[in-house]
């Protein structure tokens, strides 16, 4: 039987839904949540239903509206984008659970919006996960850009500052990628992925596919906060509703560096962007400098969620190193890593949730003795920081793991260095919150207190979150040792075949 | 140079529009004006691509009684036009919405000047 | 070897693991919760009993648990060597459960459910790093330890407990990372790196670079918890720690983890024909007998007993180093007899110390004058680990020692063997006077009272350990006949030691050096008596008139240097560290808004580029 139609299931009920979520909100607000969740799990399940279809028969197609491609929209999932769309939608299925409380309490009288907006923006992001068309991927790119734009606008006075500003350099990353697009175009006549490297694998010599390629970089590395390009991250992560940055911090970049992946895979031939245009060179280094900035200004960073962010920074350059690397193995662990930060990144923003909204504290200061006031939170919070470092046998160790031996076989010894070197780094700001979680003295409980979002409504002295909260965030904090656990299942059944 | 410039018109244009967008919306100050500047780097793109899709002497694609020919090379090439129909409907969306967002933070802020508002942030 | 798939060496590892859940869930009831260590323990040793007949006979049962890299699985396997460690470590869990019952009531510890489930933890872990059967099982359990006893250094959650705390953690994550880039390394070159008797690099072709590459990171790795100097300073710094995470970590698990780590990688991984071959072992050795003779001399100058036990851990932890380092059959059993034999002995004295501490609270060596009337049972054990330390006969560190020093010349480096006996000498200048003062006649003798039961009776029995296991190190566990067995897979070519003519004549030194010793003792008890009888303070004055000039040639020169070379690497590891507890104001702040310009212009020069692909080529 040919299951092509499950390409188009996943993006389809977020994308139904998210239109009509608003509408009935009007009606019942209450019904915003559990139709998202709905359409949320709906697509979950037609994610893991895809990638069983495919490890079992290999790539699916789907050709929209009946028109074959080249000249329709092809969408396609073989291993990778199913891999992807597996961690995007199971993800962010527990995101959106754990984030209910939050969402009521920070956009309360605005629900049917907001989950709108988060279904727009998870349907953006799968659709380019699954899209198998260049322009196709452009339009889902912006669709779950702008809903982005408008969670973060959400976040009070210094979240609607960020979302303008997120907004502008957004929109330019996406500019520039549909000029590359258009300059790919004019060179091979079509847009689908699959012609495209057909047409390029017999000719790839003219100059605008070389732009082209640049131009797409560009794009996509802004989407993806390549260093130095990564300006607007920071401060929409840390100003955005908590409900939200929970939910983008751990998809939102990971889909464009799979954009990223999918134009070295299945876009511009063999080795083109190594030896033609210095693509993956370019990877390399501004991947090893983010790395090593990412973790600095993490380290001096006083807000937990600005510090978490710029451990994104640091995170996402890894995976332009496996990129720029381009070996099966290094690119098995960038993609590793996609999952493994989607988790881990999941779990520390849901626990640096919980402590906000449970308390009105943000600050890495005011952690202290948290360990005994919210032991779930904090224990949710120190599993996503071991896996963060690379503490065996928590996935992040594996994908570092993989990294370096990659670098080793390469011969690129900085990368091993400054992949291993990141470990330290990162105890050096994750242990900033540890220690005063637990070896401190408790702060005093006031009302108020210095470092509390001032829009936060805390309730100062709350002990642990309520279980619809930690169960969701408990899981995926159990994820990072399942997943480090199992990675070869991984490795061999998924990834492999997939590159 | 400008035999260069001149054989290569369209794209020289996207360019300059591009360079003009990009700078715009660096220096101004006014939130107003970078949204501005956004829309011209976005127009440039549009333009690009239509002007890529240009072929001299060929009809607009619709196949009708009395075309001129039947052959491809007869036609207008239609795609770029249809794409850039999404373009313009992605690029009033984006417009629409930075265009929320300034009425909102001239709400909230009373300015749409950059420096002031970080500056109320700030603090 | 001989491979047999066995589940035991499983259930080792997942008993303590269970314990620390058990305990961790039954935080509520203190008194069942202080059970779970102990009945633990008890099974753990028995678990790990049960494989020793097999393993004395040449079979290795192994445990293949999951596959966690391409091609590689987390394999427990119980060779002779990592039975040694594993016997050690469960027995040493056994005592010291019950005894930190005793210290952690006697002195009221807070949170003592984080303690036992760190603590056993920790045992598990340790586990995990004796019976690792390949080098990715090693680093995994290796690492874990690190993290498992961090919170039992930083345990009285005081500022000088933090930053202890932060200082291991920069010290052993560091280490760890070095250890990692190593396993990575030899991960990408293919190898199997499964613990060969002989090493597993032996057989492969490396460059003279890539040997020396691993050699460096693998060995940097395992030194830090080896606390070879000048990277030892973590370790007199963590003993701000309740003291039984001093006995059983900072004396058993994590150091002992270190050099065992070291003696896999020598004799397992290297292997001695390689290291020989490469000359590596030179700097082993240099660097541990260097540290031999310094750490007892800063250890002589510490009042605080338990920062001088700590100082005497890093000099006893070098005999080991050493003993492999000089690659060669008798020194390697004595390598691994001593990871015994210190293991007991050490552990006594900080159980001593502790319960000195629990009892009087008194932490320093001047202040126990006469302390040995007040607490018989503890200073008599302490006085008896003082001599074994100083590897007088019959305790059990004599026997190690011989076959150390015996071995260190055998190979022919007899400048080892006179650090050894050199080492033994100032093992004795510093734990003896504390004896001494602690038996010092008073004309006022304090008033007997030993310390809770829990704790008396743990130290005494492995004070009695190390007087049996001197006796007969073969006793119940076959400690010898396993690290005989471990340098005869090894070196092959020497031949079994037991029927060996060598072992003849190292019997036959440990009757010289009994003999020697024995007379030493003996005037040294005269001249004690005598100088009971006079009174007075002669023989302190006399001592330390011949003292000074030894002071001023050897020690202060030596203490410059290596507290020179111990600030250089505090500065480097710690600095970073001290990062964590920089308060979060001194950074000024929210960092500062980074300009969306800058964005925009790094897009346009981006932009640039493009232009000028596109138009020039």
């Amino acid at each position: 039987m040919d299951m092509g139609y499950l390409a188009i299931l996943i993006p389809l009920p977020l994308l139904a839904m998210a239109l009509a979520v608003p509408v009935v909100a009007r009606v019942r607000s209450g019904a915003a949540f559990p139709l998202s969740l709905a359409a949320s799990v709906a697509s979950t399940a037609a994610s893991v239903l895809a990638l069983a279809a495919v490890l079992e028969g290999g790539p699916l197609s789907y050709a929209l509206g009946g028109w074959a491609p080249p000249v329709g929209i092809e969408y396609v999932v073989d291993h990778v984008a199913a891999f992807v769309a597996v961690v995007v939608t199971s993800v962010s299925t527990l995101v959106i659970i754990g984030t209910r409380r939050w969402a009521i309490r920070e956009v309360g009288d605005r629900l049917g919006p907001f989950y709108g907006l988060v279904l727009l923006l998870l349907a953006g992001l799968s659709g380019m996960v699954v899209t198998g068309d260049l322009f196709n991927l452009f339009v889902f790119l912006e669709i779950s850009s702008l809903a982005a734009y408008a969670l973060v606008f959400m976040g009070g006075r210094a979240g609607m500052v960020a979302g303008f500003r997120y907004l502008m350099l957004g929109t330019i990353g996406g500019a520039l990628y549909l000029l590359g697009v258009g300059y790919l175009y004019f060179a091979t006549g079509t847009l689908n992925m699959a012609d495209v490297a057909r047409i390029l694998e017999a000719d790839s010599s003219g100059r605008a596919v070389a732009a082209g390629a640049v131009l797409i970089f560009t794009g996509l590395g802004i989407k993806m906060a390549l260093v130095p390009l990564h300006l607007w991250l920071p401060d929409a992560y840390t100003y955005a509703p908590s409900s939200v940055n929970t939910l983008i911090a751990p998809v939102m970049t990971k889909v464009g560096a799979y954009a990223m992946l999918r134009m070295f895979l299945s876009v511009f031939p063999d080795g083109y962007l190594r030896d033609a245009v210095p693509v993956a060179d370019a990877l390399l280094v501004l991947g090893l400098a983010g790395i090593v900035l990412g973790s600095v200004a993490a380290m001096v960073q006083t807000d937990i969620r600005r510090m978490l962010a710029y451990s994104s920074v640091a995170n996402l350059a890894m995976i332009a190193v496996g990129l720029g690397i381009g070996t099966p193995l290094a690119l098995v662990a960038a993609l590793l890593h996609i999952m493994n930060h989607a988790v881990m990144k999941a779990a520390l923003f849901s626990s640096a949730a919980s402590v906000r909204l449970a308390t009105g504290f943000s600050a890495v200061g005011d952690v202290a003795g948290l360990g005994r006031r919210m032991p779930l939170t904090m224990a949710a919070f120190t599993l996503g920081a071991v896996s963060m470092i690379g503490i065996p046998p928590t996935a992040g160790f594996f994908s570092k793991w993989y990294m370096a031996q990659a670098g080793v076989a390469e011969g690129q010894w900085l990368v091993v260095v400054v992949v291993l070197g990141s470990s330290l780094m990162t105890a050096v700001y994750m242990f900033r919150v540890l220690e005063r979680a637990y070896l401190h003295p408790q702060a005093p409980v006031v009302a108020g207190v210095a470092g509390a979002a001032p829009d936060a409504p805390g309730v100062p002295g709350a002990a642990e979150s309520p279980a619809d909260v930690v169960w969701p965030m408990m899981v995926l904090a159990a994820a990072t040792v399942v997943l480090g656990v199992a990675n070869v299942v991984i490795v061999t059944h998924v990834l492999e075949p997939g590159v | 140079m400008i035999d260069e410039i001149a054989a290569r018109f369209p794209y020289w244009a996207t360019a300059v529009l591009i360079v003009i967008g990009l700078y715009g919306m660096i220096a101004k100050r006014s939130l107003v004006k970078k949204l501005i500047g956004m829309n011209i780097l976005q127009s440039a793109i549009i333009l690009f691509f239509v002007a890529g899709s240009l072929r001299e002497g060929a009809s607009v694609p619709i196949l009708f009684e009395g075309a001129p020919g039947a052959r491809a090379e007869d036609f207008v090439n239609p795609l770029p036009h249809v794409l850039m129909l999404t373009a313009i409907v992605v690029g009033v969306a984006i417009t629409g919405v930075a265009l929320a967002f300034l009425v909102r933070l001239r709400e909230e802020f009373g300015t749409l000047d950059e420096e002031s508002l970080l500056e109320q942030v700030r603090r | 070897m001989d491979v047999h798939a066995s589940a035991v060496p499983a259930y080792a590892l997942a008993i303590p693991v269970a314990v620390a859940l058990a305990v961790a869930v039954s935080g509520r009831w203190p008194r069942l919760r202080d059970l779970w260590p102990v009945a633990g323990a008890a099974v753990l040793l028995v678990t790990v009993f049960s494989m020793l007949g097999r393993v004395t006979e040449g079979e290795v049962p192994t445990a293949t648990l999951i596959e966690v890299s391409l091609g590689t699985s987390i394999v427990l396997s119980a060779d002779a060597a990592g039975m040694i460690f594993a016997l050690l470590a469960s027995m040493l869990w056994l005592v010291s459960s019950v005894y930190s019952i005793g210290y952690l009531r006697a002195l009221g510890e807070a949170s003592q459910t984080r303690f036992h489930t760190a603590f056993s933890l920790s045992i598990a872990a340790t586990i995990g790093v004796a019976l690792a059967g390949n080098l990715l099982t090693f680093v995994l359990f290796y690492e874990l330890l690190t993290l498992v006893t961090y919170p039992l250094v930083a345990h009285r959650e005081t500022e000088e407990a933090r930053r202890a705390g932060r200082k291991y953690l920069a010290y052993t994550l560091s280490a760890g990372i070095v250890l990692i880039g190593g396993a990575v390394w030899v991960q990408a070159l293919g190898i199997d790196a499964t613990f060969t008797a002989g090493g597993f690099l032996g057989g492969a072709d490396l460059g003279n670079a890539t040997r020396w590459g691993l050699f460096a990171l693998l060995a940097l790795g395992v030194s830090v918890k080896a606390a070879v100097m000048p990277l030892h300073s973590w370790l007199p710094s963590a003993m701000v720690a309740p003291t039984p995470v001093s006995a059983l970590l900072h004396a058993v698990a994590v150091v002992k983890a270190g050099v065992f780590g070291m003696v896999r990688v020598v004799a397992f991984v290297f292997g001695p024909a390689l290291l020989a071959d490469m000359g590596a072992w030179i700097v082993l050795a240099v660097a541990s007998g260097t540290t031999m003779i310094v750490a007892s001399v800063l250890a002589l100058r510490h009042d605080n007993l338990k920062r001088r036990l700590a100082y005497s851990t890093i000099g006893h932890l070098s005999y080991i180093v050493l003993g492999a380092a000089v690659l060669g059959p008798i020194a390697l059993t004595g390598a691994l007899l001593h990871i015994v034999g210190h293991g007991l002995t050490k552990i006594t004295l900080f159980f001593c110390a502790g319960a000195i501490h629990a009892r009087t609270h008194k932490e320093n060596v001047s202040e126990m004058d006469g302390i040995g009337w007040q607490m018989p049972l503890t200073m008599g054990a302490f006085a008896i680990a003082s001599l074994s330390m100083a590897g007088i006969p019959p305790f059990v560190i004599f026997v190690s020692k011989s076959y150390l020093a015996w071995g260190a010349a055998d190979a022919g480096l007899g400048v080892f063997m006179v650090i050894y006996l050199a080492s033994g000498v100032l093992s004795a200048a510093y734990l003896l006077p504390v004896v001494l003062r602690a038996f010092r006649p008073a004309r006022v003798r304090p008033r007997y009272g030993e310390a809770d039961l829990r704790m008396v009776v743990p130290l005494m029995l492995t004070a009695a350990g190390a007087l049996a296991w001197g006796i007969e190190p073969d006793l119940l566990f076959g400690f010898r006949e396993l690290a005989e067995n471990v340098a005869h897979a090894v070196f092959p070519a020497a031949g079994p030691l037991v029927e060996n003519e060598t072992a003849e004549q190292v019997h036959a030194l440990e009757r010289l050096v009994a003999g020697g010793i024995g007379i030493l003792t003996a005037a040294g008890i005269g001249a004690w008596l005598l100088h009971d009888r006079l009174g007075g303070d002669a023989v302190p004055a006399l001592g330390r008139r011949a003292a000074a000039p030894a002071r001023l040639l050897v020690q202060a020169p030596l203490e410059a240097v290596f507290t020179t070379a111990q600030r250089a690497t505090d500065a480097v590891a710690g600095r970073v560290m001290a990062l964590v507890s920089r308060p979060p104001e001194a950074w000024g702040g929210v960092a500062g808004r980074p300009p969306l310009g800058v964005a925009l212009a790094a897009v346009l020069l981006t932009f640039g580029v493009v232009l000028v692909i596109a138009a020039v080529r």
